[in-house]
């Protein structure tokens, strides 16, 4: 079986290089973009099995992004790596996100398969990855 | 005037005694010229003397008015004797000529010629027929006849004969021829008996009076009377005196008899002439005058009665004139004036000669028919006072004045008083609605003599308040009312009122009867008179004890108000402060929102790398700069979720919570992270295992996270020990649980900041912790305490609520 080919897509360099560097320690194939929009012209067609997603980003936001696989790639694992508080996701998101398909923040969140708070512990995405890998087919 | 006729009675009555007794003592003496004043002359008889000493005796006593009872029946008596013997006498001349039954009394001793003497003439007998006759007539009852003046006339008018006869005879004795001295039957009349006939003639027409024929018609002052008293004696004594001239001055001389008569009649002529047209002078002039007075009388009559019609036309009051008909039973209009058809509202014309009783049929109960009646009977004026008039046309107040004229009329004054009845009664009904409002209005009125301070009234409220009756009040000092203590304050007020001529709203207390006190507000003025008098006051008193009360309770409610006030803004000023901190949480949370993601993210790289560089490490020492920057990492990230914590709490997603699992994870976390230092903690617990709440379980995580690590930092030297109680209070349905620890404790003044935010004791730290546990503990409704001592420890109390909604 061919290692598990992710895609990281967050506005955080560093913290993508890092972290595609452990993901390759761990015999999976990571690709890092910086924003949104390349983002989801990166999926689809390259085989990946799951994308690690940050929210706050430039040009287009992790809410959107998630949106975008949801509806053309629902196979697709997603987990979302975020500073913001989840606790208080409705109100904040409203405020400082779009809002433009009338859906809230935290419903679009629920599509995603994990969420993880930044600063995660390293090992528990490492084991969400692996779980979630293990039993998807790449798109 | 009823004088001089007994006068002329009396001196013909003694000239004629005289005359009889001369005639009856001639023949007792034998000296019979005494009875026939010539020797050839016939002397009067005896029988006439004595006849004539009756009449005159009677004569006399009339004239004196002693005619009465039995000498009146008397004088009847001897009169009726003396008429009849005359009768007799002359009658005796036509049945027997030849005797005379006088013989039978007297003889006759002698004769005269052929004329026997002493034997009363058969004239002489007619004449006493006539005179006793007049005198039976004079002496008559008149108020029996039906005819009262007739007797007196026939008497005057038998008086006038009987004179005319004597005078006849005088005459002829005058003239020298004595009438029937000529015939051997016939007696003649003496002269000395006619003397007496005449006297007695004009006696009996004096008798007879002025009232009688002759005498009415010479009496008075109408011309007829007075040309009669000029022309009968001017005519009578002319004739005498032409006699007297022709038969005794011109006898001896030859003058043509004819010649005589006419200068006799010339000079008469000549005298009536001027007497004539003296009188005709004199009483043209009277008659002129007395047209003239007349004239103006009539003239002045009519501008009388035309003044007073237009008075009585005019009058304001109703004027009517009645006469009695049926003996006053009823009365009938004679007389209607305008102001009586107004008021009665009916024609004149309508009412003129109808009674009174078909024009106004309601006049019997009016009660005016009776004062008619009464008025028309006794001729005394009456006064119907105001009373109703009704009938069907009619309804109004009338009042009449009724009295009677000497005709016999009635006149009745009316006027209708309807209108005035009706201002009395408005006036009336005016009064007794003030009197009303006076006696039944809620405040109390008393009005007090101001000189003697006495009440002279007071209403009924006065008394209904008081308790007195009003003979206890009027009458008596108005200072016997006030409550005793306040008598000072009254005496203060009268002389107010008194000096001022007012006072207003004084409060004063007035004693009951019962002896309770009566709060009251004096309202009070003076009374003038015209001038500057004053006569009484017009006090109103206002029973102000519910006032009194009611102000007592508004004070009372104010106190409490202002209390209440007092804590409502204690209350508002710590909302307030609440407030105030709650928007500066809000900057906050807007602020730690961003600034946690923004550290998140960089904390999340660094943590990333150390992983890398963990796994790249050749060197076993950098593992322990790993782990403290891991620490670092987790330290920051506490207080990135104390600060989001702090900001960020929403109402508690209440879901059931088993609290004592929450507190052993808590426990259990503290005990893995503060591995290394020596603390005791110990939980005791009186409920069950397994209690479940209803609760935020993340918040309270939370709460009892900050309480636990609080506790942890409070032990400076790195141990100690901490004390979790947990009790429930089923019946209440609250649960407490106590954190006690023997750490460094707080200083007393600071106890009361250690909620607020930012504020710390530790070196470390933001001070949002405990402001954190208060938000969760008031967010559950529940209660949160803290005791401190300074390095003693501190205890820390929280009360929650075992349901969401108590």
């Amino acid at each position: 079986m061919d290692k598990p080919k992710l895609l990281i897509i967050d506005d955080d360099e560093e913290l993508c290089l890092e972290l595609a560097e452990i993901l390759r320690q761990e015999n999976y194939i990571a690709d890092t973009v910086f924003d949104g929009r390349s983002g989801i012209s990166r999926i689809g067609g390259r085989g990946y099995s799951l994308v690690i997603l940050d929210l706050k980003m430039p040009r287009m936001s992790g809410y959107d992004v998630l949106r975008y696989i949801r509806a053309g790639f629902p196979s697709l694992k997603v987990i979302v790596i975020t500073g913001i508080d989840l606790n208080k996701l409705n109100a904040e998101m409203e405020n400082v996100f779009t809002k433009k398909a009338g859906e809230s923040p935290a419903n679009i969140l629920k599509r995603a398969d994990a969420v993880l708070s930044k600063p995660f512990d390293v090992e528990e995405l490492l084991n969400k990855i692996s779980e979630l890998t293990s039993k998807c087919r790449p798109v | 005037m009823k004088k001089s006729p007994n006068n002329i009675i009396i001196a013909c009555s003694l000239c004629i005694l005289v005359l009889a007794i001369f005639g009856f003592f001639g023949h007792l003496l034998n000296f019979t010229v005494l009875a026939s004043a010539r020797a050839a002359y016939i002397p009067m008889a005896q029988s006439t003397a004595a006849c004539f000493i009756v009449l005159v005796l009677v004569f006399t006593a009339y004239a004196r008015g002693l005619l009465a009872g039995y000498k009146r029946a008397a004088a009847i008596f001897l009169i009726s004797g003396i008429t009849l013997f005359g009768f007799l006498k002359f009658i005796e001349y036509f049945i027997m000529p030849d005797s005379s039954f006088e013989n039978i009394f007297v003889e006759s001793k002698s004769n005269l010629g052929d004329i026997p003497v002493n034997i009363m003439s058969h004239m002489t007998g007619f004449n006493f027929c006539l005179a006793g006759m007049a005198t039976l007539f004079i002496l008559l009852k008149e108020k029996r006849l039906k005819h009262p003046g007739a007797p007196k006339n026939i008497a005057g008018i038998l008086g006038v004969i009987v004179s005319i006869i004597a005078f006849t005879f005088i005459l002829g004795y005058i003239y020298g021829h004595p009438l029937l001295y000529s015939s051997a039957e016939a007696v003649p009349m003496a002269i000395t008996t006619a003397i007496a006939f005449l006297l007695s003639g004009i006696a009996l027409v004096s008798m007879a009076g002025d009232s009688a024929v002759p005498l009415v018609y010479f009496a008075g002052e109408s011309t007829s009377a007075r040309l009669l008293r000029i022309f009968v004696p001017l005519v009578v004594s002319t004739s005498i005196i032409q006699s007297i001239l022709q038969y005794f001055v011109f006898v001896d001389y030859a003058i043509n008899n004819v010649m005589l008569s006419t200068a006799a009649i010339t000079v008469f002529a000549l005298l009536v002439g001027i007497i004539i047209s003296r009188i005709g002078f004199r009483m043209g002039e009277t008659f002129d005058r007395v047209m003239l007075e007349r004239n103006k009388a009539l003239e002045d009559l009519k501008i009388s009665e035309l003044r007073f019609r237009e008075i009585f036309e005019n009058m304001y009051s109703g004027v009517a004139l009645y006469e009695a008909v049926d003996g006053g039973e009823d009365f009938i209009f004679k007389d209607f004036n305008h102001a009586a058809e107004r008021l009665s509202r009916v024609k004149r014309e309508d009412v003129l000669g109808r009674r009174v009783s078909e024009v106004f049929p309601g006049v019997k109960d009016f009660g005016l028919f009776r004062v008619f009646q009464n008025v028309w009977r006794t001729g005394r004026a009456g006064y119907l006072p105001a009373a109703l008039y009704k009938d069907q046309r009619l309804s109004a107040w009338y009042e009449n004045y009724v009295y009677k004229l000497p005709c016999g009329e009635l006149v009745v004054i009316y006027t209708d008083i309807s209108e005035q009845k009706r201002r009395d009664e408005l006036l009336r009904e005016s009064e007794a609605k003030y009197q009303d409002l006076y006696d039944n209005a809620p405040d109390m009125f008393a009005s007090v003599d101001l000189k003697t301070k006495n009440i002279i009234e007071c209403n009924n409220a006065f008394l209904r308040n008081t308790g007195y009756s009003k003979e206890e009040l009027v009458g008596k000092s108005v200072f016997g009312v006030y409550f005793d203590g306040d008598l000072c304050e009254a005496k203060k007020i009268y002389d107010q009122l008194l000096n001022s001529g007012s006072v207003h709203n004084k409060e004063i207390r007035i004693k009951r009867k019962d002896g309770s006190m009566l709060d009251v507000s004096l309202n009070a003025s003076v009374v003038h008179d015209g001038k500057e008098n004053i006569l009484y006051s017009r006090s109103i008193y206002r029973d102000v004890t519910e006032r009194k009360i009611a102000e007592e309770n508004l004070r009372d409610y104010h106190e409490h108000l202002e209390k209440e006030v007092r804590k409502r803004t204690e209350q508002l000023s710590i909302v307030n402060k609440e407030l105030e901190i709650r928007r500066r949480l809000s900057d906050i949370g807007q602020l730690s929102a961003s600034l946690a993601h923004e550290l998140r993210n960089p904390l999340g790289a660094i943590k990333i790398a150390a992983y890398n560089i963990r796994r790249k490490r050749q060197n076993a020492l950098l593992d322990s700069h790993l782990e403290n920057i891991d620490k670092k990492i987790a330290e920051c990230d506490l207080i990135i979720k104390n600060f989001l914590n702090y900001a960020k709490l929403n109402s508690p997603a209440y879901e059931s919570t088993d609290i004592h699992s929450v507190l052993e994870e808590c426990i259990s976390g503290f005990k893995k992270k503060y591995i290394a230092w020596e603390v005791d903690v110990k939980m005791k617990s009186n409920c069950g295992r397994g209690l479940l709440i209803e609760a935020d379980s993340l918040q309270i995580n939370e709460l009892f996270s900050n309480l636990l690590d609080n506790a942890y930092q409070s032990f400076e030297d790195k141990k100690g020990s901490i004390v979790i109680e947990l009790s429930c209070c089923g019946k209440e349905n609250r649960f407490v649980i106590i954190f006690s620890d023997n750490g460094s404790g707080i200083e007393e003044e600071k106890i009361s900041m250690v909620f607020e935010p930012f504020f710390t004791t530790k070196v470390r730290g933001m001070g949002l912790g405990l402001t954190v546990c208060k938000q969760i503990v008031d967010l559950h409704k529940g209660t949160i305490n803290i005791e401190s001592e300074k390095d003693k420890g501190t205890t820390v109390s929280i009360g929650l609520p075992l349901k969401k909604d108590l």
